[in-house]
C-alpha cells in the first residue's frame, strides 16, 4: 500500500525496485518499470530519476574476484571431521573425533556459515564462549571449544547427544501404561527442559531458537538441549557491522520476536509453551501457524485430552499468552506449575491470584522501565541540580526570597522535556522510541531474574525515586507538582527504610535510600524553602553513605553518593548564603575527588560533578563578595567540562553546563567592570549554544540559549554595539514566541516568552530606544494579566509582572 | 602496534582526541581550497596515528573498515565546529574517486544527514557507502571484510550510489 507507508520504508523500496530494474538489461529497463509501477507514477519517475544519476559519469571499479566458495574444513582445532550428521540453515554439524592422540572423544562440531575472520568477531567469540562455559547444566549439551579455523570457518564442539530430536522421540514413544503415566513421564521431561533453560536465564543467556529439533532425548531418557546461546553467535557472525539478526525459526518465535524484537526471557518462555503443547498433545505446530487450540482440543486421544483439560491447558496458555507480561515471569516458574500438577498441588496459572503476580510484573518492568528511561534521557534532571541555575537568579535579582521563585521557573523549563518523556511511558510505553527500545532490551533480559521481594521493592523505590525526581522538578503553578515529587519520594523513602533496617548486609539499598533523601533534601530547599529540613535530610543521607562505604570501602556507588550528597550540601550552604562554608567544603571535596574510584559507570557523570564543585565554590566565593576569586573556579568548571565535551561530543548535560559556566565568568566580568572579557565569554556561550541547538531541541537548550543570548546583548549594548545587541535580543525572544506559539496551551512556553521580555526590554532601555521598551512593556503586562486571569500567580512571575507593569506606568500608560 | 591484528573498537575510541587533531589540521589546511576529501583524512589519520604503510593488506583493510564510523562522526563534529568558527562556510566535498567536472561537488553535512537517511531506510547498502566514502575502501576490499560477494557488494553500492546523487541533487 503506498499510501500508507513511511518514508524510510518508501527509500527501501524505491532502492529495492531499482536493484530489481537493474537486473532488466539497460535498453527495456524504462519500459519494464513502466509496466511494473504503472499505477504508481511517482515510483516510476524516483526510478527515472536514479537511472539518470546511475548513468552520471563516475568511477566504478569493475574488474571481478572469483569468489572461491568454501569447503568443509578437513579438520578444526585438535578435531578431526568424521560425518556429516545433520546440517541447517545456519551451517553444517559433523562428528568428529579428538585426534591429538591425548584421549578418545566424540564431539558433534557445528561449522558456521562462512564468514570472513575478523578480529572483531573474534572478540565477541572469546566474551560468548567465556559465558557459555559458564553453564553446567545435565540437560544442557556443553559448548567447550570453538574457533575459526584456518580456512576462515567459525566452528564450535559440543557435547554429542547420541539420541533423536523431542518431536521424534515423542511420536515415536511407546504408550505403554495409562496417558495419564504416559503424560506424567512427557510433564518430568518438559520439567527438565524449563529447568535448564532457567539455568542459562540465570546466566544471562537466552536461546532464543528453542524447537523441539534442538531439543534431543539422550540413551538414558533425559532431554539435552543444544545450540544454546549460538543464535547470538551467528547473529554476530552474519555481519558484525550491522544490526543484530537472529535465525529465523518463526514457527516457535513469540509474536513480539515476529515483529522484530530482540530474543528475550519472555520468548523463549513462549517457545517453552508452543513446545509444551506439541508433548503434550502429540500434535506439532507446523510452519505458518500461529494460533493453537488448546492441548486438550489437539490431541487425538480422548482420554488424554481428558486429563490435559484444566491445569495442563492452563499452563500451557499462560506460557503462550500473547502478552509477555502475561506469561510466566521465569521458565522456573513454569517448572513449578508443572511439579505442582504432578504432585498434585493446585497450578499456579489456574488460580486467580496469577494475575496478581501479572500485573505486578507489568507495573514492575513500567517502573522499571521508567527509571532506566530517566536515567538516560535526564539530560538535566539528575546532574543538573537546581543550584546551577539559581545562582543566574541571584546575580540577576540578589534577592534570597525572589531567588527561589526563579530558580523554580527555570528548572522548570529545563526538565519539561523530561517530564513529557516520563507521562506517555507510564501510560501506553510509548516513549522516544530508542530509548525505550535499549530501556525494554535491558529489562527483558532482566526480567524474571530477580526473584524475591526485596530487589523487587528497591526497584519500585528507584522509579518511585527517578519520578519524584522529574515531578518535583517540573512543578508548575503552584506547588502541586513538587507535592507530588515529595510524595513519590516518600513512597521511595517508605520502601527502603524498612528494608535497610531489615538487611544491613546490603549496602546498595542504603545507597539508594541515600541517593532519594538527597533528593528530598532539594525539594525541602527549594520548594518549601525549608532549610533546617534540608540539612537533616542530608545528614541522613551522609550516615548512610558513609556506613555503605564502611562496609564496601572502594564501592563505587556509595563513593559517587556520597559526593552527590556533598554537591546538595554545597547547593543549600550557597542558597543560604553561607559563602565560607561553602568554601571550604568545596575545597574539601575537592582534595577528596582524587581518591574517588575510577570506573567506567560513572565517567561520564565525574567530570560534571568535578565541575559542579568548582562552580559551587565560585557561587561561595561570589557571595562572599570576592567576584575576583571566583572567577577562576567558575573558568575551571568551564575547563573540566572542555575536556569532557572532547571525549563525549554528543553529551547534552556538558554542553548545556558549559554554556551556563562561561554565561557565569561572563556576569562576574561584567560586575568587575571588564566589558571585553565579559563580552568575549557571552559570545563564547552564545556559539556553545548555537551548535547545541543545531543537534538538541529541548527546553533546557532553549533556556540556555536564551539566557546566553540576552547577556551577549546585554554587552554589546553596553559596548557601544546597540544595533546587534538589540538584534540579538530580539532574535533570542523571537524564538521563546515561536516555542509559545509551538505549543499554544503551555502555560510554562507562554510564560518563558514572557520572561524573556524583560531583559530585552531592559536591553531596548539601554539602547536607548524608549518606545520600543515602552511597546515591549505593555506587551509584558497584557501577557501576564491575560494568562493568569482569575488564578493566583506564582511568586516570580507576579515579581516579573509587577516590573513590567511598573515599567508600563512610567512610560506613560498605555 | 605491534599487535596489528587485534583492533577493538574500543582503541578507536582511545584515539579519538588523536583523530580529531589530524581532522582539524586537514581541515585547517584544506579550508583554502574549501573542498576535502575524506577518505584522504581516514588515510592521513591512519598513516600519521598508526603507521599504517607498516601493516600488511589485509591488517590495513581491517584497520580501515573498523574506523569508518569513527572516522565520519569526527568528521561531521570538525566540521560543524569548522563552520561554526568560520561563520557558516560549507565545506565541500567530492564523490570518492571522481574527477571534479565528474559528479560534482556537495556540501559534506548535507552528504551526511543524507546518508544518515540512507541509513535509517537500508542500513546495509549505507554501511557500504560508509566504507566506500570514509574509509576509502575499494569495493573489492569491502568484499572482504564483509564476507559479501563481490556482485553483493556492486549492486549494493550501485543502487546506493544513484539513490544518493539522486537525493543530493535535490539538496
Amino acid at each position: 500500500m503506498p499510501g500508507a507507508e513511511g518514508a524510510t520504508e518508501r527509500r527501501k523500496r524505491i532502492m529495492d525496485a531499482f536493484d530489481a530494474a537493474l537486473d532488466q538489461p539497460p535498453e527495456t529497463r524504462t519500459e519494464w518499470l513502466e509496466g511494473a509501477f504503472a499505477d504508481e507514477p511517482d515510483m516510476i519517475a524516483a526510478l527515472k530519476a536514479m537511472i539518470r544519476a546511475d548513468e552520471a559519469p563516475t568511477i566504478l571499479p569493475d574488474h571481478v574476484d572469483p569468489t572461491a566458495s568454501l569447503v568443509p574444513p578437513e579438520r578444526v582445532g585438535v578435531y578431526r571431521m568424521v560425518e556429516l550428521i545433520g546440517g541447517g540453515g545456519m551451517g553444517e554439524v559433523w562428528l568428529a573425533e579428538r585426534d591429538d592422540g591425548l584421549f578418545d572423544h566424540r564431539v558433534a562440531i557445528k561449522l558456521m556459515r562462512p564468514s570472513l575472520y575478523s578480529p572483531e568477531l573474534e572478540d565477541f567469540f572469546d566474551r560468548e564462549r567465556r559465558l557459555l562455559a559458564r553453564m553446567r547444566h545435565p540437560n544442557i549439551a556443553r559448548l567447550f571449544d570453538g574457533g575459526v579455523s584456518v580456512e576462515g570457518v567459525p566452528w564450535f564442539a559440543m557435547d554429542l547427544v547420541e539420541g533423536p530430536p523431542l518431536d521424534e522421540w515423542a511420536d515415536a514413544a511407546e504408550t505403554s501404561g495409562s496417558a495419564k503415566q504416559d503424560l506424567e513421564k512427557r510433564a518430568r521431561i518438559a520439567c527438565s527442559i524449563c529447568d535448564a533453560v532457567h539455568h542459562a536465564h540465570r546466566n544471562l543467556i537466552v536461546h532464543a531458537d528453542l524447537k523441539p529439533q534442538n531439543i534431543l532425548i539422550d540413551p538414558a531418557g533425559e532431554p539435552k538441549l543444544v545450540d544454546f546461546g549460538i543464535a547470538d553467535l551467528v547473529a554476530a557472525a552474519d555481519d558484525p557491522a550491522l544490526a543484530k539478526r537472529y535465525p529465523n525459526t518463526p514457527t516457535y518465535a513469540s509474536p513480539e520476536r515476529l515483529d522484530g524484537g530482540q530474543p528475550s526471557i519472555a520468548d523463549d518462555i513462549f517457545a517453552l509453551g508452543t513446545v509444551l503443547h506439541g508433548l503434550l498433545s502429540g500434535r506439532w505446530i507446523e510452519k505458518g501457524e500461529r494460533a493453537l487450540s488448546a492441548p486438550s482440543e489437539a490431541a487425538a486421544d480422548p482420554a488424554r485430552s481428558n486429563i490435559l483439560r484444566g491445569d495442563l491447558d492452563a499452563i500451557v496458555a499462560r506460557a503462550r499468552a500473547a502478552d509477555p507480561g502475561e506469561r510466566y515471569a521465569s521458565a522456573d516458574a513454569m517448572a513449578n506449575d508443572l511439579k505442582a500438577w504432578l504432585e498434585k498441588r493446585p497450578v499456579e496459572a489456574r488460580q486467580g491470584g496469577w494475575r496478581y503476580h501479572a500485573d505486578r510484573f507489568v507495573r514492575r518492568h513500567k517502573w522499571l522501565a521508567a527509571s532506566v528511561a530517566v536515567a538516560l534521557i535526564a539530560v538535566v534532571a539528575t546532574t543538573i541540580t537546581i543550584s546551577v541555575l539559581y545562582w543566574r537568579a541571584e546575580r540577576a535579582l540578589a534577592a534570597a526570597e525572589e531567588r527561589f521563585e526563579e530558580v523554580r521557573g527555570m528548572a522548570r523549563y529545563m526538565v519539561v522535556d523530561l517530564y513529557d518523556e516520563l507521562e506517555p511511558l507510564a501510560g501506553a510505553g510509548d516513549m522516544r522510541a530508542r530509548v525505550a527500545d535499549v530501556a525494554s532490551s535491558y529489562l527483558e533480559r532482566l526480567s524474571g531474574l530477580a526473584s524475591g521481594d526485596v530487589d523487587l521493592r528497591k526497584e519500585l523505590a528507584v522509579g518511585y525515586g527517578r519520578v519524584g525526581r522529574a515531578y518535583g522538578l517540573t512543578a508548575t503553578n503552584g506547588t502541586r507538582g513538587f507535592e507530588q515529587g515529595e510524595q513519590a519520594l516518600q513512597r521511595a523513602e517508605e520502601l527502603l527504610a524498612p528494608m535497610v533496617e531489615a538487611h544491613p548486609e546490603r549496602h546498595d539499598l542504603k545507597v539508594e535510600l541515600s541517593r532519594i533523601l538527597s533528593w528530598r533534601s532539594s525539594i525541602a530547599a527549594y520548594a518549601r524553602s525549608d532549610v533546617p529540613e534540608a540539612h537533616r535530610l542530608l545528614d541522613r543521607a551522609l550516615a548512610l553513605s558513609d556506613a555503605a562505604l564502611a562496609e564496601v570501602p572502594g564501592d563505587a556507588d556509595a563513593a559517587y553518593g556520597r559526593w552527590q550528597t556533598m554537591l546538595g550540601r554545597l547547593d543549600v550552604l550557597v542558597f543560604e548564603n553561607r559563602g565560607a562554608e561553602a568554601v571550604a567544603l568545596a575545597e574539601d571535596q575537592q582534595r577528596r575527588a582524587a581518591s574517588l574510584p575510577v570506573t567506567e559507570r560513572y565517567a561520564a557523570m565525574r567530570p560534571l560533578m568535578e565541575a559542579g564543585v568548582e562552580n559551587a565554590w565560585g557561587d561561595g566565593l561570589y557571595y562572599l563578595g570576592r567576584p575576583r576569586d571566583s572567577l577562576p573556579h567558575y573558568q575551571q568548571a568551564y575547563r573540566i567540562l572542555e575536556g569532557a565535551r572532547e571525549r563525549r561530543q554528543a553529551d547534552v548535560r556538558v554542553r548545556t553546563r558549559m554554556i551556563l559556566y562561561a554565561y557565569a565568568v561572563s556576569t562576574v566580568y561584567q560586575d568587575l567592570g571588564e566589558r571585553g572579557p565579559a563580552l568575549e565569554w557571552a559570545r563564547l556561550a552564545v556559539e556553545d549554544a548555537r551548535i547545541l541547538a543545531q543537534f538538541e531541541t529541548s527546553p533546557a537548550v532553549d533556556q540556555a540559549m536564551s539566557l546566553a543570548s540576552l547577556q551577549y546583548a546585554t554587552l554589546l549594548v553596553e559596548t557601544g554595539q546597540a544595533e546587534q545587541g538589540v538584534a540579538e535580543a530580539r532574535s533570542a525572544v523571537e524564538r521563546r514566541r515561536q516555542t509559545a506559539a509551538a505549543d499554544p496551551n503551555s502555560d510554562d512556553a507562554r510564560s518563558g516568552y514572557l520572561f524573556a521580555l524583560k531583559p530585552y526590554m531592559q536591553v531596548l532601555e539601554l539602547a536607548r530606544r524608549r518606545d520600543e521598551a515602552c511597546a515591549v512593556a505593555r506587551e509584558a503586562d497584557r501577557g501576564w494579566t491575560d494568562l493568569y486571569r482569575g488564578r493566583d500567580m506564582p511568586t516570580g512571575q507576579a515579581r516579573d509582572a509587577r516590573i513590567m507593569a511598573e515599567a508600563v506606568a512610567r512610560c506613560g500608560g498605555s | 602496534m605491534a599487535q596489528g591484528d587485534k583492533w577493538p573498537e574500543r582503541m578507536f575510541e582511545r584515539y579519538y582526541d588523536d583523530y580529531r587533531a589530524v581532522a582539524r589540521a586537514v581541515l585547517a589546511r584544506d579550508s583554502a581550497r574549501e573542498r576535502i576529501q575524506p577518505t584522504e583524512l581516514a588515510h592521513e589519520a591512519a598513516i600519521r596515528l598508526f603507521k599504517l604503510e607498516k601493516m600488511d593488506v589485509s591488517q590495513r583493510t581491517h584497520f580501515l573498515s573498523l574506523s569508518a564510523r569513527v572516522m565520519r562522526q569526527v568528521l561531521v563534529d570538525e566540521v560543524r565546529r569548522h563552520r561554526a568558527q568560520k561563520r557558516q562556510a560549507p565545506v565541500l566535498t567530492e564523490w570518492p574517486g571522481a574527477e571534479p567536472e565528474e559528479a560534482g561537488t556537495f556540501d559534506l553535512e548535507n552528504f551526511d544527514q543524507v546518508l544518515s537517511r540512507l541509513q535509517e531506510a537500508d542500513p546495509e547498502r549505507a554501511w557500504v557507502v560508509e566504507q566506500r566514502f570514509y574509509a576509502g575502501l575499494t569495493l573489492e576490499e569491502i568484499a572482504e571484510v564483509s564476507g559479501r560477494s563481490l556482485s553483493t557488494v556492486k549492486r549494493q553500492w550501485r543502487v546506493a550510489r544513484a539513490w544518493l546523487l539522486e537525493e543530493l541533487s535535490h539538496e
